[in-house]
């Protein structure tokens, strides 16, 4: 059976002069939560916007298993979001119906699945609240909201727990783990390490060494919990097995 | 009885439309306009493009100038070769801010500028400042059959154009990079609104000239964003205030012997600056009034 991501040989980047990561072998099975962590700069994001097909590989493959334009929900870190735009809470998230409803099609048969998913996110008494109002902790919660009504494979986000409250986290933390339980594969750039121990079973780490992809905890504990702030990394045998795998 | 009022109403605002012809025309001309452009204003605005629908306006200016020079007073002429300049300045700026890296303002600029420049001096070198004042603010008094039925074609193909792309368009507008996942589809919206956005100015130029069209086109969006806070009520309000605004414009070019463009525009820059001051949602007075009082410094705290 194939991987729901396929990596190989691949190096990403602007320019061919200077790649951000290169030779990255990495395989992402079905239903897998795994998280890239690294330093920033390192090629998460762009690792995110290659797989997405917003930035072109410079060299190796970057092979899906789904149709990007249909079933991949993409969060970018900053989401060029016209806040200023006339609109409220409950149009904003309808916007994630567009693989239903494309250009015409009438987004009134799916009105229960909208209240759901605002509801799943805890924004239930501010449908009707303006877009500019809301803060960032509710403008993240917003976007998850429109990420559950897209009917997608395949989540890629991009630091989704940026400068938000422990409160907001937690919620966001439990739809992405109702996202994996319908069958969703998730890939999210974190920098909070303990974030990543807790709740992500695997990591992609980023190293000035080389792609270390395996167990977050063991991986992460084996570099003293500092893993990408310290160098030159140390890490078990076990941790590296995965990487070595996929090579 | 004493007549307390020394102006009757009817002939001051009605009868200069019943009266004479050439006003009902620029009134129903300009009206028709506002119906199609207003809307296009509103989009021009969420998008950050107000001033790229000045741009245009003023890269449609060659193109009008030589169907002028080689083909007369043709509205027809006039439209083709506005509409041909407008779009080839949209793409040569799209397409080296694209092949270039450079910021898209800044190409817009430079071809805008040029297509500016060739205009003018095409249309001094054969023609007179006359002509050149035709051009630039229009004959709003002087609409023919051929320059009506235009307008109303271009009201017609907007309206039902901007039905279509109005999904891919609001989310253009609100989060481009969305759209821009679900893959291509978003930029033929955008190539269409382009298109409508230059359609209109050269149709407005016919009634309004170069240099003003672009203000009935964006003015109304800027004052309806003052009082409305939904999409579709601004983009309502925008139309019956570009409409209202013709009508008035009109009226004070008919009674004071004013140019009649710039009055228009005169009369929505007016009801803009009112709504700055006094919109109930983010005008300065009662930004005022909702500020909260200072708290009263304790004055034994002080002493």
């Amino acid at each position: 059976m194939s991987a729901m991501i396929t990596l190989e040989g691949l190096s990403i980047g602007y320019q061919a002069q200077s790649p951000l990561a290169t030779d990255i072998n990495v395989e992402v099975q079905y239903s897998d939560v795994l998280a890239l962590v690294g330093l920033n700069g390192s090629g998460k994001s762009t690792l995110l916007k290659t797989i997405m097909g917003l930035v072109k590989p410079l060299s190796g493959s970057v092979k899906l298993d789904v149709v990007r334009s249909h079933d991949i929900a993409y969060l970018p870190q900053q989401a060029r979001i016209e806040k200023g735009f006339p609109i409220d809470l409950k149009e904003f998230v309808s916007t994630g119906l567009w693989t239903q409803t494309g250009w015409w099609r009438s987004m009134r048969n799916y009105d229960k699945e909208v209240h759901e998913a605002i509801e799943r996110v805890g924004l239930s008494d501010m449908t009707k609240v303006h877009l500019s109002e809301l803060s960032g902790g509710q403008m993240q919660r917003a976007l998850f909201a429109r990420m559950l009504l897209q009917p997608s494979k395949l989540l890629l986000l991009d630091e989704p727990f940026n400068g938000v409250d422990e409160a907001t986290i937690s919620v966001l933390l439990e739809q992405l783990k109702y996202c994996q339980e319908q069958g969703a594969t998730i890939v999210a750039a974190i920098h909070d390490l303990e974030l990543v121990k807790q709740h992500f079973d695997q990591c992609l780490l980023f190293h000035p060494s080389g792609l270390l992809q395996g167990n977050s905890k063991s991986l992460l504990d084996a570099s003293n919990d500092n893993a990408i702030e310290q160098a030159p990394l140390e890490v078990t045998t076990d941790s590296r097995l995965d990487l070595l795998d996929h090579a | 009885m004493l007549d307390l009022f020394p102006f009757n109403l009817n002939t001051l605002l009605v009868a200069p439309f019943t009266d004479y012809q050439f006003m009902a025309r620029a009134l129903l001309g300009c009206v028709t306009l506002s119906i199609g452009s207003a809307p296009i204003g509103v989009f021009l605005m969420l998008r950050r493009l107000s001033l790229t629908g000045d741009a245009m306006a003023h890269a449609i200016l060659p193109g009008a100038a030589i169907a002028y020079l080689l083909c007369g007073l043709s509205v027809i002429a006039m439209t083709l070769g506005g509409l041909m300049a407008g779009l080839l300045v949209a793409m040569l700026s799209s397409a080296t801010a694209l092949k270039t890296n450079s910021s898209e303002d800044s190409t817009l600029a430079a071809f805008y500028l040029g297509s500016l420049a060739l205009g003018v001096i095409l249309i001094s070198a054969k023609g007179s400042n006359i002509d050149l004042l035709h051009v630039l603010f229009g004959t709003a008094l002087a609409l023919d059959n051929v320059a009506l039925i235009l307008l109303q074609l271009t009201c017609v193909v907007s309206l039902v154009v901007l039905a279509i792309i109005y999904r891919p368009l609001v989310l253009g507008s609100l989060d481009p990079d969305y759209l821009a996942s679900f893959g291509k589809s978003g930029n033929w919206a955008h190539l269409a609104f382009m298109f409508l956005v230059v359609a209109n100015l050269v149709a407005g130029f016919h009634a309004l000239g170069t240099l003003m069209a672009v203000g009935l086109m964006i003015l109304p969006a800027c004052i309806a964003r003052f009082w409305a806070r939904r999409l579709e009520p601004i983009i309502l309000l925008s139309i019956g205030m570009s409409a209202l605004s013709c009508w008035a414009g009109l009226l004070l070019s008919f009674h004071f012997g004013l140019p009649t463009s710039p009055s228009i525009v005169l009369v929505l820059v007016i009801c803009y600056l009112f709504s700055i001051l006094f919109s109930p949602l983010n005008g300065l007075f009662c930004s005022v009034l909702a500020r909260p009082a200072q708290p009263s410094i304790n004055k034994d705290l002080c002493s």
